[in-house]
């Protein structure tokens, strides 16, 4: 594995515990919890959906 | 029966969205209009029905913030989340910026998922439901 490779891994491996751990810790601020922060103002929902496109376009639009 | 024809319409789409590929004006056209869609049904959704006025949100947060002692626990997650973004970005960035083999970008890690049929209708229908629930979800009940 190349050495990006294994640095993405790690990251994955690091959201990956942390997920876990805050679903399991009702006093601790979950993905959930973040998404429905952003989703209680217009702001927020739009930055929400501008970062959502964007991804959307370039994902399925652009050359990987 | 409404819910039924919505659902095979929804999966004929994700079927039929596995099979375009980046250049072509199918792929285009059928983003665009999800875009669209989504962008108009936040709008609808959303009339009157939003949780809290934009300054209320960015006031709310700041106080919360500037009283972190009252909840040290769920701010300290919080900064990790944000660190683990900043992380993913940064990186990104990085290997977009080096453009060398062995360090590969976030997208083209998913591009060789997205090049298979399977994987294009996978993270296309995750997609959609992330769309989905920016448009809405946490909206305040209708009157």
């Amino acid at each position: 594995m190349t050495i990006g490779g294994v640095v993405w891994m790690v990251i994955a491996t690091a959201v990956a515990i942390w997920t876990a751990i805050t679903f399991a810790s009702p006093r601790l601020t979950s993905i959930v919890d973040v998404l429905a922060w952003f989703l209680r103002s217009w702001l927020g929902r739009t930055l929400l959906l501008c970062g959502w496109l964007a991804a959307g376009w370039h994902l399925f639009c652009q050359r990987p | 029966m409404l819910g039924i024809t919505a659902a095979c319409g929804a999966g004929a789409l994700v079927w039929w969205e596995g099979d375009q590929r980046y250049p072509t004006t199918g792929a285009h056209a059928s983003i665009a209009a999800v875009i669209v869609v989504t962008a108009i049904a936040m709008v609808a959704l959303g009339r009157a029905r939003q949780k809290e006025r934009t300054s209320t949100w960015i006031g709310c947060s700041v106080q919360t913030l500037l009283r972190w002692r009252e909840r040290p626990a769920a701010i300290a997650a919080a900064a990790v989340w944000a660190v683990l973004f900043a992380a993913v970005v940064g990186w990104d960035l990085n290997s977009f910026v080096h453009q060398a083999h062995d360090l590969p970008t976030l997208s083209r890690i998913i591009g060789a998922v997205t090049h298979a049929s399977w994987g294009r209708s996978l993270v296309f229908a995750l997609w959609c439901a992330l769309g989905g629930t920016i448009a809405g979800a946490n909206r305040r009940p209708a009157r």
